[in-house]
């Protein structure tokens, strides 16, 4: 699981170049040579966006979702443990009401195949929305491998 | 139960599960689900789905990575030491020469980047060295670059006032604007603090003779180094001031101009590029989802009516409409003392900025307003990250405590910066069109 949210991340984090490459090449050519393109703006809302979903993935297998941790860091190792179990609940609430949500209208847009009806008309919704049910549904998973691989210390 | 005590249980929640050390992302999300849960029942949980979904399907936000990978790509391709480097010319015979040097040089590099933490590490690790060997008064020193750093935030590009224009729909690159002028002011007071202390006292920041042997040829070719950074950061304010491009275009040709910088320097590696996507994406998977949780509990909150019921709190204040705005900016920095400078953004704005428009004040001064009362959040104790950034690159014998006290007088002077906006809105307000 964590390779798999470790790679996902790397092999995602390029789309951010491939973002900025369209975007200068899309000021290149309306200002040089007076034509907009249609496609540029949509596509990069999109492959950024599908980076800002993933991105929560890949930081919570790096564990480096910001924290307060100037008091936990002084508790004793029996509360640190309660501390850690109640992250594991209150995360688990959060994300499961995300996926059980979701789903319903993840799974709409997916099987309809819904566009944005704009002039380039991209399947931004049928991607984002499964999307983001499905990084909610992996992160569960990630946050119990984390705790396995922290072990009893935490 | 009445939206009062719903609002306390709730605040009491989030406190307490913050400082137990609970996720932020997950106290808010996590609170924000069971409110929903206990008011409307299951049948309101797609809103939260729903609002992740239109928080990330917007143009404005693609700004926030390209930036992050503008700082990356100039910070990792050693541009920014370069910088610091070439303003040693201009440190000769001063008094407190090396400190107005980091202050300036800090100027320069928040103009690069918008990101607080990488600005203050490095200037942690390169001139505060530096000073210490030349005797400099240590808590001078130390306050200077945690204050200087922490201008990141303040001078444009900004993630603060990106995530500011993003939840109060207000233009983005007025507020890039609109902080250039008191971004500047509290440089001025900064160095102005610093050279008028070393005037006094000359034991605070001694002369050094170091860089006066400098052929004038050598000068100009330390000054090269200033030329491409300062060129890049020029271009993004340029193509936004000109109205060329989009904040997220400007963005855009800004990491285009320092992958150039970075190839001319021959540091345009794959590793360098590989190294900088990453930490955007681990920036990103930050910031955003912190932004998700923080959205759906306020989200729930407004939907409830305490957006309203707080509002109308604060309206029925027997207070002048800039005492309001007073009030407001007190309890940022309240908040601030323990939360995150995006929480804060994400749950108080949406129920201050209508109100900020009701008064009949301007969305965008009181942007910058938030973003200076931010400054002062990085630095002021207990959990000012300013303090904890410095703490992790500096030598052992720092403690926690000199560098909490060695940022009282810059404190002191943010607070005197956010008065004279605070009465004179024309000093953020005039370069707006």
């Amino acid at each position: 699981m964590s390779r798999f949210s470790a790679t996902l991340g790397e092999w995602m984090a390029p789309l951010f170049l491939v973002a900025v490459l369209i975007s200068v090449y899309e000021v290149v050519l309306r200002y040089a040579f007076n034509a907009p393109t249609v496609w540029v703006h949509e596509l990069t809302v999109l492959l950024s966006a599908a980076c800002f979903v993933v991105s929560g993935l890949y930081a919570l297998e790096r564990e480096e979702h910001i924290r307060v941790t100037v008091i936990s860091d002084r508790l004793p190792r029996p509360a640190r443990r309660a501390v850690a179990l109640l992250n594991i609940g209150l995360a688990m609430v959060f994300l499961l009401a995300i996926v059980w949500g979701g789903w319903s209208h993840a799974w709409e847009a997916l099987s309809n195949w819904h566009r944005t009806r704009t002039a380039f008309n991209s399947p931004t919704p049928a991607i984002l929305k499964p999307l983001i049910v499905l990084t909610a549904a992996a992160m569960v998973l990630q946050i119990l491998v984390n705790w396995r691989r922290n072990g009893p210390n935490r | 139960m009445d939206i009062g005590t719903i609002t306390l249980l709730m605040g009491a929640a989030i406190v307490l599960l913050m400082m137990l050390g609970v996720h932020l992302v997950f106290v808010t999300g996590s609170v924000a689900v069971i409110t929903m849960l206990l008011t409307f029942g299951p049948n309101a949980l797609p809103l939260i789905a729903s609002r992740i979904y239109s928080t990330v399907d917007n143009y404005a936000l693609v700004s926030v990575p390209m930036f992050v990978m503008m700082a990356g790509i100039l910070e990792r391709a050693g541009v920014a030491r370069d910088l610091y480097d070439a303003m040693h010319v201009w440190s000769g015979k001063l008094r407190g020469g090396v400190a107005l040097q980091t202050m300036i040089a800090a100027v320069i590099m928040a103009a690069m980047t918008g990101i607080v933490g990488g600005e203050i590490m490095l200037l942690g690790m390169v001139a505060l060295p530096q000073m210490f060997r030349l005797n400099y008064d240590r808590k001078l020193a130390i306050g200077t670059i945690c204050a200087g750093g922490a201008l990141g935030t303040m001078i444009p590009p900004s993630l603060v006032l990106i995530i500011f224009g993003l939840t109060a729909s207000v233009s983005i690159g007025d507020l890039f604007l609109a902080s250039i002028g008191p971004g500047l002011l509290l440089a001025a007071l900064y160095l102005a603090y610093i050279w008028v202390r070393c005037w006094l006292n000359p034991e605070l920041g001694p002369v050094s003779n170091e860089g006066q042997n400098l052929s004038l040829a050598e000068k100009i070719a330390l000054l090269r180094g200033l030329v491409l950074p300062v060129g890049v950061a020029a271009l993004v304010l340029g193509s936004i001031y000109g109205g060329v491009a989009s904040v997220s275009e400007a963005a855009a040709v800004g990491v285009a101009g320092a992958m150039i910088c970075a190839a001319v320097r021959n540091a345009l590696t794959v590793e360098l590029m590989v190294a900088v996507l990453r930490q955007t994406m681990r920036i990103c998977g930050t910031i955003l989802w912190l932004t998700f949780g923080a959205s759906a509990l306020i989200g729930v909150y407004g939907l409830i009516g305490g957006t309203k019921f707080v509002a109308g709190l604060m309206a029925g204040l027997p207070l002048s409409p800039l005492g309001i705005i007073m009030v407001m900016m007190l309890i940022v920095f309240v908040l601030g003392t323990v939360m995150d400078w995006i929480g804060i953004c994400l749950l108080t704005m949406p129920i201050f900025v209508p109100l900020v428009n009701e008064l009949g004040f301007d969305p965008v001064w009181f942007g910058v307003l938030f973003c200076l009362n931010v400054q002062i959040a990085y630095l002021s104790p207990p959990f000012g990250p300013a303090a904890f950034f410095l703490k992790s690159v500096a030598p052992p014998d720092v403690t926690l405590q000199e560098i909490f006290a060695a940022m009282m007088p810059f404190i002191a002077l943010q607070i005197v910066a956010l008065g004279v906006l605070l009465f004179w809105p024309p000093l953020a307000l005039w370069l707006v069109g």
